[in-house]
């Protein structure tokens, strides 16, 4: 198959594309960096606020990590993976009328009255709970 | 304003915290990650937002049981 010839229109039909492409390989090649960076700025920002463009952050702001695809296969790694994939399955089961009516029900028998619900979904102090509940819902992460 | 940033999230779980702080007074607003399926949320809650309880449910549901009593007696 012949290459089409070099034409300013395939030459901005390519400079359009390139971009995107760059910047996808970039994200993949420098994930290691990127994640030791974010993880510096997580630890900075309980004192320092911080601000990158439109995403400002300051000391109040709360991080919430949830499952990522890939992992260094490490015992920490899996645990915190499975953490987060509970937090996220139990986000997903809230996105649907049915779910959100199951869980609305099991922490209204399971849990303190005055529970915040963000906490209950979020905080490292729940994490049995939230397994209770996923099993309880048949949803096991 | 108090931020709550949640990375790495699948368009499922978007839908779970929209839901969530639905009717709080709290600005969501979800990111796709480019190139990738899932997005960044950034939830921008009021300083003095409340805590998102149950009570209202479990008034709800103490009042379903009372009537299911009042109903049977």
């Amino acid at each position: 198959m012949a290459l089409p010839a070099p034409t300013e229109e395939w030459a901005s039909i390519i400079g359009s594309l390139a971009w995107p492409l760059v910047i996808v390989f970039l994200v993949l090649r420098f994930r290691i960096f990127l994640r030791a960076f974010l993880e510096a700025i997580a630890e900075r920002l309980p004192h320092d606020d911080l601000e990158f463009g439109a995403f400002k952050m300051s000391k109040h702001t709360r991080v919430v990590s949830l499952a990522e695809d890939d992992s260094d296969g490490s015992a920490s790694e899996i645990h915190d993976q499975e953490k987060r994939r509970r937090i996220e399955t139990l986000f997903e089961v809230l996105g649907t009328d049915d779910g959100a009516e199951a869980l609305v029900r099991w922490i209204v028998e399971n849990m303190p009255r005055d529970i915040d619900i963000e906490d209950f979904l979020t905080n490292d102090l729940y994490d049995n709970q939230r397994a209770q509940a996923l099993a309880a819902l048949g949803k096991e992460a | 304003m108090k931020k709550v940033f949640y990375t790495n999230v699948s368009q499922k779980a978007v839908k779970g915290i929209y839901r969530l702080y639905d009717g709080t007074g709290a600005k969501v607003e979800a990111y796709l990650n480019p190139g990738r399926s899932d997005a960044t949320v950034v939830v921008t809650k009021p300083d003095r937002a409340p805590k998102i309880t149950l009570r209202g449910a479990h008034a709800a549901k103490r009042k379903d049981a009372d009537e299911r009593e009042a109903v049977s007696a």
